[in-house]
């Protein structure tokens, strides 16, 4: 990383009557990381989490939305502003050391919320159902709005009060003041109709007299809905701003409407830094404007601020991706990448899975004080062997890396040539410099079966190796899955050896994007192709990532067949036949090759003490679990 | 007295009737351990006149976690909610057990986030997660887990722990791998329990059945199980359907008969002598009866039947009539599958036991405020239980309905195939109001709310079609057809805007008298909203059956003369024409309110709120009267 994009990020901005110690924002996000005691709340695992990306260097942290009102409960351990003052205290009193300001996130999540949880109904400015939950929203009556800007101006307040520096008011991706401000979804013949941002301007008001012209408003705040029919546009912005500019201190354009989630913090298929452009144009006197939208990396960052496009810049997900992400580019450092994959990290979810990281693996300390300094061997160098490795060294740990390939990795660069997907090889590319930096040698073209262990616990890697600097005995097993033999050509292959010509049917059972993307890509090189799944979607582990609906697009145009809730019964002479996997139904069509997307297995692993298996070696899974397992194998060894 | 009423020996205990609360998935726990809500919500069935009540799952190893909040068994601080448990059950005269499992490779690594352990590495469908193999050493741990948690059970003086074998089981995935490890490993299981509760408290297993999956285990399956077992258990539970595969089988819907399993309770009772459960879908008093009586099994299980009115098991042996179940699935399975609390849409206090009285389908409750005179405008579910639950109260209520019938929405969706249990709810409202004196007053518009203290605004919504049909007499609303002013024939295109029932219903009733029918919805999904509830695969057998196509990603964008509409496909932006003769449209209706002039306080319900499903009908009526003055 070039040190002189350092001073970019690394600069002091004013926002309103306060400084913030650099020019990065980590941006609310739903966590799940609620005590379940008090779901409500802010918890210490929230604190823990905030303080973390202070320490790293975040100049602006703000938290997740809190709900202004009790009839808003969006998600289940949605917080609710009254019931946040002591979390917000802590986290307040968490983050000052670092002089890292904090901006408690408010909101209403209006028709986009959930029934499940106050048994009521959704309140919206029109009955217009929402396009995810297909709910229709009560109408909310005049006396629901004075207590909506009441809400809004308490709970600021509140916040205030509690030791924030300030709030961050949201009128973008699941609120109830986009809801207002979008023709999508205010079909009002009242002043709130008549004027759309009428609403949000009372809101404003509201919060800036309770919270007085000391503390920081902050508005996050839709620009586009992709929806020019009736959505939110930037033209329209435009006015609104100039309405509000003299209210807040701060504006976080972002995009997207109920009816495009997914763009608002959209995966590795959209170019990052897609709002610059829209960021520059908005830019208003007086008002601090940050740069969000899949910024992930540290240039583009640098290169925005340092053009005037923005005055800060939003990195949440490189921040969870590496929490010390300003702090290593002080240092002349390069962060761990975001690969943007979305898969941990979006975690507005009914089953409430803590927020993740891919990369990260935030469950296991990354900090190690490392005890033994036995050497080890590490065995593989995909995400794992890697992740191991660094870990090993970081903790002073002699440590040598054996590949059977000429490649590092692992499968990450067959994965990383699928679209959407390129920034895998990042990853590799970080682990490289690293382990170069580190001094970890890879010895390619071994193979687990080559080490051959010697009396007195001594392994011997190849032939020309001496003895006396290996391993002695204590092994990290990160030697992958294995294809598992099935009906078709498995996907791994598919990818790594490519296929014979001809009509290609893709089964895949998985359903975690890979079967997409080998099918997109296929479709792409002018292939015949379709998807055979036995759900009711193709790829509906894309719901995670929120990919699911564009994924469908993509495959759609690229005139992929989608032939859902059926299974391959036949597969030969050139002909493939799929039956609906209820009825029973058959059909067959012209085909010259079947991949099978199913599962990995893992070989055969030995049983030996001081030998820890990892990852895909133990059950083929992702990425997050091999760098995890990776990660945590190395601190067992050195404890 | 009838055949449920004679108490049953089970090893040292006696269940005081035939009738079990069998275990099932609440969501009630808090940070994996049991809580007040458990307690209240068995005691609640207890006191109903339940005899045997069996808790939701306990996991025997802390790894186990496919659901959020599963209790975590192996915590020595589950005890003192297990106390609680105990006492509430025991208050109620009931016996109560704990099932104790572990879900093996049917479990995920969300929570968890270690490996998954199951009996070989095959993926099961619902997580699609390759398992790690479970060694034998992995194997003994659990049967000490097992023990570990029945002790635990123990302490908390619960009357004895249910095996579960099969649903969502690693025992069931040995058994119906035709793994050797299979019975030695059950075995080992039930000796360690046995060992952790001693000789007084009850032991039984829950055997698997049918498993509906090509090759999978079946009921004689459950009868070599129960035979091998029954020289150490007290009695034997039976199951069909897989959880994580064949979930329907489980908790069928509506249309599925009452006993559709009890060929399995029936085998099982042939082999062995111990007294045997059998479940499936009972959801009146005759029909679980009729499972004891017909000698199919000794105890019977009725979990729905007892959500919707906890008081049923009394009311069984009473000869009395109870609130029915009408599975429909929407807020037990489908709320629960969702990660959230278990509720009813019969009965609007499930999930809640814990904080209110439970009281509404019991005597009456005595109002805190001098009795009020009520007007209910509007017949359907909201109204009908905000008349019910007023009346409860004391209140003196009248209810008005414009038409002729009662039940709103829900007399129209009734007469659609496999809907008609919708009625039924119909019927028990308006039995209770007119067992509580409610004055009814159908074909009555509302005018005028002279003479009363409170009004319940319960008027419903009427339908709304999209701009495009305007000025097309053959473009149609479902409630037009299901009331019978329309009967589409030849090509009829179902538009679904709102993607449940509404849709299916018309288009399975119209191909049925021999109509040409194509349903047609902008969601990537056909009938997404039947998923949750199970509905979804019976639904797309029957359209096979009567040839329905079913087209997905596509929305109408405008109606020309002849009938012909425009249909977008909007992933692609093609634009094709459709010709039919008759369009049906499904979608979101608008809310009826009616302009009131009143001094009295006005409290909108149900649909005229917003409309939604039969849930938030009953649940706002039954509420209404909480929002008089002086409640």
């Amino acid at each position: 990383m070039p040190r002189v994009l350092g001073p970019v990020l690394d600069g002091e901005v004013a926002l309103g009557l306060r400084t913030a110690p650099s020019r990065v924002l980590f941006g609310p996000h739903v966590t799940h990381l609620a005590d379940p005691r008090r779901p409500r709340a802010l918890g210490p695992d929230h604190v823990a989490h905030y303080r973390a990306r202070a320490a790293g260097g975040a100049g602006v942290v703000v938290t997740e939305v809190a709900s202004v009102v009790a009839e808003d409960h969006p998600y289940e351990d949605a917080p609710l502003a009254d019931l946040c003052s002591a979390g917000w205290s802590a986290v307040a009193e968490a983050c000052r050391p670092y002089g890292t300001l904090v901006l408690a996130g408010l909101g209403h999540a209006g028709g986009q919320g959930s029934s499940a949880y106050t048994r009521g109904p959704l309140w919206a400015p029109s009955a217009v159902p929402d396009p995810a939950s297909g709910e229709v929203p009560a109408v909310l009556p005049p006396s629901g709005i004075a207590a909506v800007v009441e809400g809004f101006a308490s709970a600021a307040a509140a916040a205030v009060a509690a030791g924030c520096d300030g709030v961050e008011i949201g009128a973008g991706q699941h609120a109830l003041l986009r809801q207002f401000l979008s023709g999508l979804t205010n079909l009002r013949d009242d002043a709130y109709g008549a004027d759309r941002a009428l609403l949000l301007e009372e809101v404003l008001g509201a919060v800036r007299r309770a919270v007085g012209a000391d503390a920081v408003v902050g508005l996050r705040l839709t620009v586009d809905e992709l929806a020019p029919w009736a959505g939110i546009t930037p033209p329209v912005v435009r006015s609104v701003l100039s309405r509000v500019a003299p209210l807040v201190d701060l504006v976080v354009p972002v995009r997207g409407s109920a009816l495009t989630v997914g763009a608002t913090r959209p995966d590795g298929h959209t170019a990052p830094g897609f709002l610059r452009a829209a960021c520059r144009d908005l830019r208003v006197e007086g008002v601090a404007t940050v740069l969000a939208g899949s910024v992930v990396d540290v240039w583009l960052a640098a290169s925005a601020l340092a053009a005037g496009d923005a005055d800060l810049v939003e990195m949440t997900r490189a921040q969870l991706a590496d929490a010390d992400l300003v702090a290593q580019v002080r240092a002349g450092a390069s962060p761990r990448p975001c690969v943007l994959t979305n898969q941990q990290c979006r975690a507005r979810d009914v089953r409430n899975p803590r927020i993740s990281c891919t990369v990260a693996a935030p469950e296991v300390p990354e900090r190690v004080v490392g005890r033994s300094a036995e050497p080890v061997l590490v065995v593989g160098a995909g995400p794992a062997g890697l992740e191991a490795a660094r870990t090993l060294a970081r903790g002073g740990c002699p440590v040598r890396v054996v590949e059977r390939s000429s490649a590092v990795g692992g499968l990450l660069p067959l994965v990383a040539g699928l679209p959407g997907r390129e920034r895998f090889a990042r990853l590799v590319d970080w682990y490289v410099e690293e382990l170069t930096a580190s001094g970890v040698p890879i010895s390619h073209g071994v193979a687990w079966s080559g080490v051959v262990f010697q009396p007195g616990g001594h392994a011997d890697v190849g032939r020309q190796e001496s003895t006396h600097d290996l391993a002695t005995g204590r092994v990290v097993l990160a030697t992958g899955g294995v294809d598992r033999p099935g009906r078709g050509t498995p996907i791994a292959a598919a990818l790594r050896d490519g296929l014979p010509p001809g009509p290609v049917v893709i089964e895949d059972p998985v359903g975690d994007g890979a079967a997409v993307a080998l099918a997109e890509r296929l479709a792409g090189d002018g292939r015949e192709v379709a998807i055979v799944a036995p759900g009711v979607l193709i790829g509906p582990g894309l719901a995670r990532t929120g990919d699911l609906v564009d994924a469908q697009a993509r495959l759609a145009r690229a005139g992929v067949r989608r032939v859902t809730e059926s299974s391959v019964t036949a597969f030969a002479d050139g002909s493939v036949t799929v039956a609906d996997v209820v009825t029973g139904a058959a059909t067959s069509w012209p085909a010259a090759v079947l991949v099978d997307a199913g599962p990995r297995r893992a070989p055969p692993v030995p049983s030996r003490p001081g030998l820890i298996a990892v990852g895909d070696a133990v059950a083929p899974r992702t990425v997050a679990e091999a760098i995890r397992e990776g990660r945590a194998a190395a601190r067992e060894l050195m404890a | 007295m009838s055949v449920l009423g004679e108490p049953v020996r089970l090893g040292p205990r006696v269940a005081r009737n035939r009738i079990v609360f069998p275990a099932h998935l609440t969501n009630a726990a808090v940070a994996r351990r049991p809580t007040a809500q458990h307690a209240a919500y068995y005691g609640a069935r207890a006191a109903g006149g339940a005899g045997l009540v069996i808790t939701e799952e306990q996991s025997v190893d802390p790894a186990d976690r496919p659901y959020e909040k599963l209790v975590d068994g192996t915590d020595p601080a589950v005890v003192p909610g297990y106390r609680a448990i105990a006492d509430a059950v025991h208050a109620g005269g009931a016996l109560v057990l704990a099932q104790l499992g572990h879900n093996g490779g049917q479990s995920s690594s969300l929570y968890s986030r270690a490996p998954v352990d199951g009996v070989d590495d095959e993926p099961d469908p619902m997580f699609g997660e390759v398992p790690r193999v479970l060694s034998e050493a992995g194997l003994a741990r659990l049967v000490d887990g097992f023990g570990l948690v029945a002790s635990h059970v123990a302490a908390g003086g619960l009357d004895g722990v249910e095996i579960q074998c099969s649903q969502a089981s690693l025992i069931r995935q040995l058994v119906s791998s035709r793994s050797p490890r299979a019975l030695p490993f059950l075995l080992d299981v039930l000796r360690a329990v046995r060992t952790a509760i001693g000789p007084d408290r009850v032991l039984g297993v829950r055997v698997q059945g049918d498993e509906g999956i090509p090759g999978g285990l079946s009921a004689s399956d459950a009868v070599e199980v129960a035979r091998a077992v029954e020289p150490l258990v007290d009695y034997v539970n039976t199951a069909v359907g897989v959880a994580t595969r064949t979930l329907p089988l489980i908790e069928p819907p509506m249309g599925v008969p009452a006993g559709y399993a009890a060929h399995v309770p029936s085998a099982v009772r042939a082999a062995v002598s111990v007294p045997v459960i059998g479940v499936g879908r009972f959801t009146t008093p005759a029909q679980a009866r009729e499972a004891v009586a017909s000698g199919s099994c000794d105890l019977v299980g009725v979990v729905r039947g007892q959500i919707a009115d906890p008081s049923f098991a009394s009311r069984a042996l009473a000869g009395e009539r109870v609130r029915r179940c009408i599975g429909c699935n929407q807020e037990c399975i489908a709320r629960v599958g969702l990660d959230q609390r278990l509720g009813c849409a019969v009965n609007p206090l499930v999930g809640g036991e814990s904080t209110a009285a439970n009281g509404y389908l019991a005597a009456s409750t005595r109002a805190k405020s001098a009795f009020a005179r009520v007007l209910v405008v509007g017949g359907g579910p909201a109204g009908l239980a905000a008349a019910v639950a007023a009346a409860r109260r004391g209140h003196a209520v009248t209810l008005t309905e414009r038409s002729d019938v009662l039940g709103g929405q829900l007399a129209l969706a009734s007469r659609a195939p496999e809907r008609r249990e919708l009625a039924n709810l119909v019927a028990d409202l308006a039995h209770e109001a007119r067992t509580l004196g409610v004055v009814v007053r159908l074909r009555t518009p509302v005018a005028s709310v002279e003479g009363v203290d409170a009004v319940v605004l319960a008027t419903g919504a009427r339908p709304s079609l999209p701009s495009w049909a305007v000025g097309h007499d053959r473009v149609v609303d479902v409630t037009d057809v299901l009331a019978g002013r329309v009967t589409p024939s030849g090509r009829v295109l179902v538009v679904d805007a709102g993607r449940g029932h509404a849709a299916t219903s018309v288009a399975e009733l119209l191909a049925r008298r021999g109509a040409d029918v194509a349903t047609l919805t902008a969601a990537l999904v056909a009938a997404g909203d039947l998923a949750p509830t199970l509905d979804r695969e019976r639904w797309r057998r029957r359209a096979a059956e009567v040839g329905i196509a079913e087209h997905t990603d596509r929305v109408v964008l405008a109606c020309r003369d002849g009938l012909v509409v425009d249909v977008l496909e909007h992933l692609t932006g093609v634009v094709t024409p459709w010709a039919a003769d008759w369009v049906v449209h499904a979608g979101p209706p608008t809310p009826e309110v009616p302009s009131l002039v009143t001094h009295v306080p006005v409290v909108r319900v149900g649909d005229c709120l917003a409309p939604r499903g039969i849930d938030a009908a009953v649940r706002e009526g039954t509420a209404a009267c909480e929002h008089f003055p002086g409640s």
